[in-house]
């Protein structure tokens, strides 16, 4: 659905589910120069399974209007009010709520949680380091909106497995797709996210607050090349939260292994 | 700068979309020869066909097999994804019932091979679909022919059987220009000699049963998405962008984005067309693709010395190969297809008609059959065969003359071709004095 929020007209996908009264509220948050697309199956399946899916396009990305922000903070404060937004016009709670990202959407999930912990269910991060240190020669290829820094993100984002395919959902290329998917980025939003990362310098503050005060659940992939797995152990345990590592998995793990994310996460929810 | 790059085209003609089997260890491809597949419990079951979980339900929808096939293609021709066909008139069909329908226009080239003229000329429109026809080598003719209601611009990538090559940078151009996806038939191209999304093309259809698998043993089609073009960006296909009652109110787009094309294809085209490839073909064609990159330097190698061969011979008139100077697309072919121009082209003799007939009878190693881009050397004669059921306005239209001659040059030594055709035309000079 469309809806108009901060003077812009935002995209906010359900997972093709009503939203609907008493449900706890799932916000799932795409991570740098991505959208809501990422989240395709795991959102349809949560949406059908006991909660109010919200996947929303940040500013600038999908088809949400406007340009992107260009901090995680700005982003948790935009995730955040976006919540209330929809809250105040249909029966969504901002109450019970379970936030979860993946890779810059971590962070900003992250930040945003720390501001809203008594009404924080669980947060799931994927992905996810803090810091979330982003190399010169990305940053700089995405500076310049050159093609290679999709290439970089694409070859270190996937296993190598996934490079080689033999995806569960038929006849789709996920290395490919995610391709697509960053191409379709307007120039700047792709640096716009990834400098937002980088300079995220709030990560410890916002752990420590989390830590022993909201239920959290970090899912690495052992073969992630932008996260590496430790740094997400590493934050894991700052969050004192449950952790999950995903075998022969890259960064990419919900176009990657839809089915063991959706294990992974399932279990986290549970727990 | 330069970024790191992906696996290369060979290797992914042998690994891409297989890894070696997880409960058997089988390291070539399983035929998953069934029809359907068991759920886990009512909650997988449920979620696969509410599109919520990855996996298989019925094998006209998909099936492992063929899945691996699907996402090699799709892998090799640069694309987001690919549905597999029962021949590749059915991807052609899918492809473009997929956006095409009663009240909606085309606008395709007028060399195509002849079952693709017969589903544009008379069957589609018995469905309420109009076709304009236009000259491939003009590009300005595509965009003469656009109308309002027209859905998708069609070429060949190098049509069949004189050989124009379409200008796909300048006519995928025109078709942007006008919110329309460019699809090209890129069969005689494969995605070895001609990378047509690189190129521009929105969506790529093989005809499986040619050069990529090979071997002749084996019908199948590939229907394959870019993932490029931005339907939501154009007001032409609201049965992408917007909620489609034909599949439970789905709006394609906004759930799957740069694979919202090829997910409808499958979701709604085999379901309800059902014209899906067996898992035992896609296995065949598996082993085809796999050495698709060796076959198709000897294909190109082999074709160049029999052109080369041909060109100078005195009872030939014409070949009409985009490597000859004299063809019209020479030019353009130096620039879109710097490995070689393929192996299926057309001469013409002197002795027209009969000296055609006496050159296919007096050839011994050339197969005489309905087919291309087999690994054996194959002919036929045109206007009594592929195009037979055009008159002789469209057959003019097409390029066909009564003595045009094709061939499909195989993989055999080069020498015992040359040998064979060397023969095969005393026969036919015989006739023509």
């Amino acid at each position: 659905m469309k809806t108009e929020f901060n003077k812009q007209t935002i995209f906010v996908g359900s997972g093709g589910v009503e939203w609907r009264e008493g449900l706890p509220t799932f916000v799932l948050l795409h991570g740098a120069g991505l959208n809501r697309t990422v989240w395709v199956l795991l959102g349809r399946y949560f949406a059908r399974h006991g909660y109010n899916v919200v996947i929303p396009d940040l500013p600038g990305h999908g088809a949400s209007e406007g340009e992107p922000l260009v901090t995680i903070e700005d982003n948790a404060s935009w995730v955040n009010s976006l919540v209330d937004h929809l809250a105040q016009s249909h029966p969504l709670a901002n109450d019970n709520l379970i936030y979860c990202g993946h890779s810059m959407g971590s962070l900003v999930m992250l930040e945003a949680a720390a501001s809203r912990v008594a009404q924080m269910d669980k947060l799931l991060l994927l992905g996810s380091s803090a810091p979330m240190v982003v190399g010169a020669p990305l940053l700089d290829a995405a500076r310049n909106n050159e093609h290679a820094a999709i290439e970089m993100i694409n070859m270190f984002g996937h296993g190598f497995g996934s490079r080689i395919g033999n995806n569960p959902v038929s006849g789709i290329s996920a290395y490919n797709t995610m391709e697509a998917l960053l191409e379709q980025a307007d120039d700047g939003v792709l640096f716009a996210d990834l400098n937002a990362c980088n300079d995220y310098k709030n990560g410890d503050a916002a752990a420590k607050y989390l830590a022993g005060n909201a239920k959290v659940a970090v899912i690495a992939g052992d073969a992630d090349r932008m996260t590496p797995a430790k740094l997400g152990a590493k934050l894991c345990s700052q969050l004192e939260g449950s952790y999950f590592l995903l075998k022969d998995c890259g960064h990419m793990m919900m176009s990657e292994q839809p089915e063991t994310t959706l294990k992974a996460m399932k279990k986290a929810l549970a727990g | 700068m330069s970024a790191p790059k992906n696996l290369h085209f060979d290797t992914l003609a042998l690994h891409a979309g297989q890894r070696p089997d997880s409960q058997t260890g089988a390291r070539a491809t399983p035929i998953y020869q069934s029809t359907s597949f068991v759920f886990d419990d009512s909650d997988k079951a449920s979620s696969l066909f509410d599109v919520a979980r990855a996996g298989h339900v019925y094998s006209r929808i998909s099936n492992p097999t063929v899945g691996v096939l699907e996402e090699r293609v799709a892998a090799l021709e640069g694309g987001v994804g690919a549905v597999c066909t029962a021949s590749g008139m059915a991807a052609i069909h899918l492809g473009m019932t997929t956006i095409a329908g009663a009240g909606d226009h085309i606008v395709a080239s007028r060399s195509l091979y002849g079952g693709t003229h017969n589903l544009l000329s008379y069957t589609l429109p018995r469905f309420g679909v109009e076709t304009t026809f236009v000259d491939p080598s003009d590009p300005d003719a595509f965009a003469a022919a656009i109308r309002p209601n027209t859905k998708f611009l069609f070429a060949e990538t190098i049509a069949n059987p004189r050989c124009e090559i379409v200008d796909i940078p300048r006519v995928s151009a025109i078709a942007h220009d006008n919110g329309l996806p460019l699809m090209v038939d890129a069969t005689l191209t494969t995605p070895y000699l001609m990378q047509a999304i690189k190129l521009g093309a929105d969506i790529v259809i093989h005809s499986l049963t040619k050069f990529i698998g090979g071997h002749g043993v084996a019908v199948g089609g590939a229907l394959v998405d870019s993932g490029r073009f931005r339907w939501e960006k154009s007001d032409r296909f609201p049965g992408l962008s917007e909620p489609y009652a034909g599949f439970h109110g789905m709006n394609f787009v906004e759930e799957f984005g740069p694979y919202a094309y090829i997910m409808r294809a499958r979701k709604e085209g085999l379901r309800d067309f059902g014209a899906s490839m067996s898992p035992t073909n896609a296995f065949h064609l598996l082993q085809g693709l796999e050495t698709l990159p060796m076959r198709m330097d000897r294909h190109v190698s082999n074709t160049t010395k029999i052109v080369d061969f041909l060109a100078t011979h005195n009872a030939v008139s014409a070949v009409h190969h985009p490597s000859q100077p004299s063809h019209p697309d020479h030019e353009i072919a130096k620039e879109l297809l710097p490995k070689g121009c393929g192996a299926v082209f057309s001469f013409e003799l002197k002795g027209g008609r009969l000296a055609g007939s006496a050159f296919i009878e007096g050839l011994q190693l050339f197969s005489h059959l309905a087919n291309v881009g087999d690994a054996k050397s194959l002919v036929i004669h045109p206007a009594s065969t592929t195009h037979s059921r055009m008159d002789d306005a469209d057959l003019i239209q097409a390029g066909v003359s009564p003595g045009l001659v094709r061939l499909s040059v195989g993989l055999e030594a080069a020498d015992d071709l040359l040998a064979d055709l060397a023969g095969a035309l005393r026969r036919a000079e015989k006739v023509a004095s």
